[in-house]
């Protein structure tokens, strides 16, 4: 049987129902295990898809916090453009937002404050691929508060790459310790 | 075999020069902005207790 156009011939072809024309198409994904930093490989953003979807879990060795950066060729980019705001809630039901103009990653989400240290996060990367734009982001995390690890609660966030670039994948960073877990990247097919 | 290590995609591989420094820098930056978290809370908490409040009491009191 031939491959359809616009796929290659490792590529799992998801069926969809008749008369739903949207769909999260699976695209890389790896397991890590005691790793400090994990990052995709270059080329997973491409212009085939304007939206990404990106899920993330991990548990990690203690209560760390976890950052994330784009990739400009398969490498982090560790500039000060990371323009982000983030609103927090903790379990006790105290709210509390930070943010920045300038920053060098995104505060993605911190470990749970006890064993096995477990977070979750799912984050849409939008337009990654345009040379033209920025590249934003939105995530939903849980855990720790981002950038307060040891504080179980829920993250919000935004990120807006304050600089015309294209990117092609992310980066996740262990601020100390290390992570054990799985990240998956789906496209979101357009109309 | 580094004590220094990234994974990309799912090869694992020892660290750059430039990655190692770049690891130490967001390291001290980690530690950094934890003790800027723990002095807030250390900060809080001595207000609370000077205004004899538990920080339940002081989340009614915002309405939080």
């Amino acid at each position: 049987m031939p491959i359809p156009a616009g796929y290659t011939s490792g590529q799992i072809v998801q069926a969809v129902p008749t008369g739903i024309n949207s769909a999260f198409v699976y695209l890389a994904g790896a397991s890590f295990s005691a790793q400090t930093t994990v990052s995709m490989a270059a080329g997973v953003f491409t212009s085939t898809y304007k939206t990404y979807r990106v899920e993330f879990q991990t548990v990690a060795s203690a209560a760390i916090n976890i950052t994330m950066r784009v990739n400009a060729s398969g490498t982090p980019v560790t500039s000060g453009n990371y323009a982000q705001a983030i609103s927090m809630m903790n379990t006790a039901g105290s709210a509390s937002g930070s943010g920045t103009g300038s920053g060098t990653s995104l505060p993605l989400v911190a470990t749970d404050s006890s064993s096995p240290f477990p977070a979750y996060a799912s984050i849409t990367i939008y337009d990654p691929a345009n040379a033209s734009s920025n590249t934003g982001a939105t995530y939903m995390s849980y855990g720790s508060i981002a950038g307060g690890a040891g504080t179980s609660g829920l993250s919000m966030g935004g990120l807006r790459f304050n600089s015309n670039a294209a990117h092609d994948g992310l980066t996740f960073i262990a601020g100390s310790g290390n992570m054990t877990g799985f990240y998956r990247v789906y496209g979101l097919i357009e109309g | 075999m580094s004590e220094y290590q990234i994974q990309i995609g799912n090869e694992v591989r020892d660290m750059t020069e430039v990655e190692i420094a770049q690891r130490k820098k967001d390291v001290a930056e980690h530690k950094a902005q934890a003790k800027a978290q723990a002095d807030r809370e250390v900060a809080k908490d001595a207000v609370l207790a000077k205004l004899g409040l538990t920080a339940d009491e002081l989340a009614a009191l915002l309405g939080s």
